[in-house]
């Protein structure tokens, strides 16, 4: 018999009063108390109703499968099917497991490595920083080395900061101050030249007759010959010039020595001056800077400033008489002004009228308000320098206006050009005479007034010295002095201090001193 | 459920089974490669070694006996000797693997195989000649040596004892330009001379000595169109002279200056071609330069009209201008003939254009390490003509060239002198500072360091500066001291320079000759 509820034998056998159905003692009991019913019939059931069966020790009955051979192999077969079955499962655990350890692993190792890697950029921002720090100190006297004064003999000099192609500094202006200075430094030159009277010291005429090569000197290279601009200091009788050689050369003419071989611009060095007694010396270049040259104990000048306001070659530089400025004037059809002890450009002037033609020659006049320039298209314009106004324009001549002379009288203007030199009253704004002394090949490269006003000298294929004198009289030719470099070209001349002496430059490597023979016979080459 | 588990088993089974045969798999590639590289190791090694030369050596000799029987049973029937003649090529061309081991050569030598690979160079046959002419530049090749010296020179004396230059040379007579096989052998020829001379030097006497090279090379010179030949039979040209001064001698009595001079003259007025005949040109001043050492090769230089020729090559500033004036100072250098002659044919106008820098300027020698080379030629050159122009007409045309133009050729000397004055100055500091850290630098050697960084230069200009002086000519002297004077300087400072060359000047030309020299700079010096 079996158990109603299980299907098995029962080990204690009961017996349903009302059913008659047999259950597993256990298993109705527990049916009872939690249902109250059969769980066959569904009859009302209490504990009451259960009879114990007292039966003999039965054997329980050998299952179906068990009683043959090929039936028990069957059954050993599923067995060890299942086991094989969840020996692969726990193998599939086992590498996903593995797997997810390594993977683990590895985004740890990753995790360090990235850490590590801050850590080394961490410490690297620190010690930059730290370096700052350490640097910061030491770049403010940087910025004063970077203006230093560079060994100028033989050695290019330091270059100021480079701007961006067409980028355009903003020019402060020329102040109230600064117009002040210039009005005041007039008045006061002004008043001098009213009582201003010739030095007695001055060579006469008749010396000037006598005048002949005293000396020759080889300044510059004898494979790029040429000087083209020259300027003298009166009160150490120091003599500059500008050669086509790239050079400028200071030489002291009592001692017969170069003091100095400025090196540094890369064109031919259109022109040279001297500031007041020495100390500061100019020169622009046709490589289109000018250079601020600061001189020293031994003789030497050293470049303090290169200047690059200009985009075209600089043809001349000025300074004025309070020796506190100059000014530059260039082909690019702009003058610039600037201030001597900074090198800052503090206005730079272009023509607003129309024409826009580029500047030949420039200089100021005796008493500093006003600046002469000469143009490529001949023309000659006059400025107003506190207004930067142009005030006067003089035409006449034929070709680039080459030089440009103030004579000391304030009111007398000489200009030379392909044509020869006009002479111009500023009194009346006109031109009152004429020279045309060389033949129309020949253009006529230089004019200069003596300083006290009273000679006037012309540079073409040949030298000539004229006597000035006034608007209605004739201006006689008192010496001509014959070409002797043998290119036929002069280019520059200066008069000495007092006119002791005549300096002359032409297209050969030589400056040639003309004065009166005897007076510097060791030096007679 | 039991379909599914036996499906579910065979599966399993698979994976395993492949994963073992996976594994047993790729380390059994690897050894297997391993086991190659072994093998042919063995294999490169095996080549080198002292049995396999034997084997070589003994194959090749078999080959040659096998030749000769042949040649000697049937002298008139190629077709019966053709096939050992075959073989004798392809084992010279075997032989060429000697060319890998320098070390072995002198174990080659011992096995007495050179009599029998040089006597091949005289073979009926050209192309076995031109096989061996292969096989020895293989042999002799710089490349091959490298740091093997002592074995290649057992290699060249067993060569040179056995003839091979002499036998070299016949052969070069004996091929044709023509054909490019044995166009190749010219080549290999010439280049198997170069590489012995390169392994001693005194090959490069022997063989001018023993055999007609030299003049085979004036022959190859004289031909009119530019080849790969021609340009190398310059190079062994120029390296013959420039190692033997009995060389230079030789080929001045067999005509070689004029031969050279000729060769010169077709690039008087037209420019080489290509970078190789740039290169010929440079080779065949080289061999100039080299010939007018000797005394004798400066008479037939003049004889031959040399100078009017380099004259004639400046004037025309084409690419050889440089070479002319390096060919020029050679010349006139201790030779007042040659000087004289400069002089009379209008020689100093070229000359003192070039010394005031008008120097044809190409594309090409636009540096400016070539200007001022030429710059301290022509120095030297000037130096020279004074030295070889002592008094008379010609003394003073020369003289008169310094006062043209306001001096203007002093003004330039005196540039220069300022200019390598600072050179020197610079380098005398330089070789201070570094004696100053403790570096061991003798006089000698300081002295030679300060002669290639300008002072030789310098002190030829100070040497023409004190013939100027000593002309007493009042304005060059004005202008002398004019200069000096501007420049901050003294004859004092000249003074030292020629102190110094006269201290120094060396007794190469014999002791005699020392004191004519130091004489002539000490009246300088008084003078000044």
């Amino acid at each position: 018999m079996n158990c109603s509820i299980s299907g098995e034998v029962p080990e204690e056998p009961v017996v349903s009063r009302n059913s008659g159905l047999l259950f597993e003692k256990r298993l109705i009991e527990r049916h009872i108390s939690d249902y109250g019913k059969c769980p066959i019939t569904g009859e009302p059931l209490t504990m009451d109703d259960i009879v114990p069966i007292k039966t003999g020790k039965i054997v329980k009955p050998r299952p179906v499968q068990a009683a043959s051979i090929p039936g028990m192999l069957g059954m050993f077969q599923n067995e060890w099917d299942g086991l094989m079955l969840s020996n692969f499962a726990l193998e599939q655990q086992l590498h996903t497991a593995r797997q997810e350890l390594s993977h683990a692993l590895y985004q740890h190792d990753a995790a360090c490595r990235v850490i590590a890697r801050l850590k080394k950029e961490r410490d690297e921002a620190r010690s930059l920083l730290a370096q700052a720090e350490r640097q910061f100190p030491v770049s403010a006297p940087n910025a004063i080395t970077a203006n230093a004064p560079v060994l100028s003999n033989g050695k290019r000099a330091a270059e100021d900061e480079d701007l961006a192609p067409g980028a355009k500094k903003i020019h402060p202006g020329i102040s109230s101050s600064i117009i002040s200075e210039l009005t005041d430094c007039n008045a006061a030159l002004s008043q001098q030249r009213k009582k201003r009277q010739i030095p007695p010291t001055l060579a006469p005429v008749e010396a000037l007759e006598a005048y002949t090569q005293i000396s020759s000197h080889p300044f510059h290279k004898t494979n790029k010959q040429g000087i083209i601009s020259l300027d003298i200091l009166y009160s150490k009788d120091l003599i500059a010039t500008g050669g086509i050689d790239t050079n400028a050369v200071i030489f002291d003419r009592p001692s017969g020595q170069i003091l100095s071989t400025l090196s540094g611009h890369s064109k031919k060095v259109t022109s040279v001056k001297f500031v007041a007694q020495g100390e500061s010396f100019l020169t622009a270049s046709a490589d289109k800077t000018v250079r601020l040259w600061q001189g020293s104990d031994d003789g030497n000048y050293n470049c303090r400033h290169i200047l690059k306001d200009h985009s075209a070659e600089v043809q001349a530089v000025t300074v004025h008489a309070t020796n506190n400025y100059f000014v530059t004037a260039s082909l690019d059809g702009s003058w610039c002004f600037y201030e001597l002890s900074s090198g800052t450009c503090l206005t730079q002037v272009y023509d607003t009228s129309g024409s826009s033609e580029g500047y030949t020659s420039a200089a100021f006049h005796p008493d500093g308000l006003i600046l002469g320039t000469g143009t490529t298209e001949s023309l000659v314009k006059i400025w107003d320098v506190k207004s930067q106004a142009n005030v006067a324009r003089f035409d006449g001549h034929a070709g680039p206006v080459t030089a440009i002379s103030f004579s000391e009288n304030g009111y007398f203007l000489a200009t030379a050009a392909h044509d020869g030199v006009k002479l111009w009253d500023l009194r009346k704004l006109k031109n009152f005479r004429n020279f045309a002394p060389y033949d129309s090949e020949t253009p006529t490269s230089s004019v200069e007034f003596d300083h006290s006003g009273s000679y006037l000298a012309v540079a073409g294929s040949d030298i000539r010295i004229y006597q000035v004198a006034n608007v209605k009289s004739e201006w006689n030719c008192i010496k001509t002095f014959p070409d002797l470099s043998g290119t036929g070209k002069n280019t520059c001349v200066k008069f000495g201090p007092d006119s002791k002496y005549i300096a002359v430059g032409s297209m050969d490597r030589n400056l040639r001193i003309f004065g009166l023979p005897g007076e510097d016979a060791p030096t007679e080459s | 459920m039991e379909v599914a588990a036996n499906a579910r088993n065979p599966a399993a089974k698979r994976k395993f089974d492949d994963a073992v045969s996976n594994g047993v798999a790729a380390p059994a590639d690897v050894d297997l490669s391993l086991l190659e590289a072994i093998e042919k190791s063995q294999n490169a090694v095996e080549a080198l070694d002292l049995r396999a030369l034997k084997k070589h050596v003994l194959s090749f000799e078999r080959r040659l006996k096998d030749n000769i029987e042949a040649r000697l049973k049937y002298p008139n029937q190629p077709d019966r000797f053709a096939d050992s003649e075959v073989e004798l090529h392809e084992e010279l061309q075997k032989l060429k693997v000697l060319a890998g081991a320098p070390e072995l050569y002198p174990d080659l030598v011992n096995l007495n195989v050179v009599p029998s690979i040089v006597d091949l160079l005289n073979h009926d046959n050209t192309d076995i000649a031109i096989d061996v002419v292969q096989l020895l530049q293989d042999l002799t090749d710089e490349d091959v040596l490298d740091d093997n010296d002592d074995s290649a020179r057992v290699l060249v004396d067993a060569l040179v004892d056995n003839s091979a230059l002499e036998l070299l040379v016949q052969n070069l007579h004996r091929l044709n330009d023509s054909d490019p096989d044995e166009n190749a052998a010219v080549y290999g020829s010439l280049a198997t001379v170069e590489n012995m001379i390169e392994v001693k030097p005194a090959v490069a006497e022997l063989v001018c000595e023993k055999t007609k090279l030299l003049k085979w090379l004036l022959g190859k010179i004289k031909v009119r169109e530019f080849d790969s030949n021609k340009q190398y039979a310059s190079e062994i040209l120029a390296i013959l002279l420039q190692s033997s001064t009995v060389n230079q001698k030789k080929l001045g009595q067999m005509n070689g200056v004029d031969v050279v001079l000729q060769a010169v003259a077709m690039y008087k007025s037209k420019d080489p071609k290509s970078s190789d005949e740039e290169e010929m040109l440079e080779n065949l001043f080289d061999c100039l330069c080299c010939l007018l050492m000797p005394l004798e090769n400066k008479e037939r230089f003049v004889k031959a009209e040399g100078v009017e020729l380099m004259i004639i090559i400046m004037k025309q500033k084409k690419l050889a201008y440089g070479s002319a004036i390096r060919a020029l100072d050679f010349a006139m250098t201790k030779y007042p003939p040659a000087c004289e002659r400069f002089v009379d044919v209008l020689g100093l106008k070229t000359a003192f254009a070039a010394f005031m820098g008008k120097i044809p300027l190409s594309k090409k020698n636009k540096k400016e390490r070539y200007q001022e080379d030429l710059e301290e030629r022509i120095v030297s050159l000037i130096a020279s003509l004074f030295g070889g122009i002592l008094r008379g007409s010609r003394r003073e045309r020369l003289l008169s060239k310094f006062v043209e133009n306001e001096c203007e050729k002093i003004d330039r000397l005196m540039e220069l002198y300022i200019r390598y004055s600072d050179r020197v100055k610079a380098e005398t500091e330089r070789l201070n500072q570094v004696e100053l850290d403790d570096l061991e630098m003798d006089e000698d050697e300081k002295y030679n360091r300060k002669l290639e960084s300008g002072l030789y230069t310098l002190q030829l200009i100070a040497v023409i500066l004190g013939h100027l002086w000593c002309s007493e000519h009042p304005q060059m002297r004005g202008r002398i001291e004019l200069l000096l004077k501007q420049n901050k300087l003294s004859k004092k400072h000249i003074k030292d320079i020629l102190q110094e060359y006269h201290d120094n000047i060396g007794d190469l030309d014999g002791p005699e000759e020392k004191e004519r020299a130091q004489t002539k700079i000490q009246k300088f010096i008084t003078a000044l």
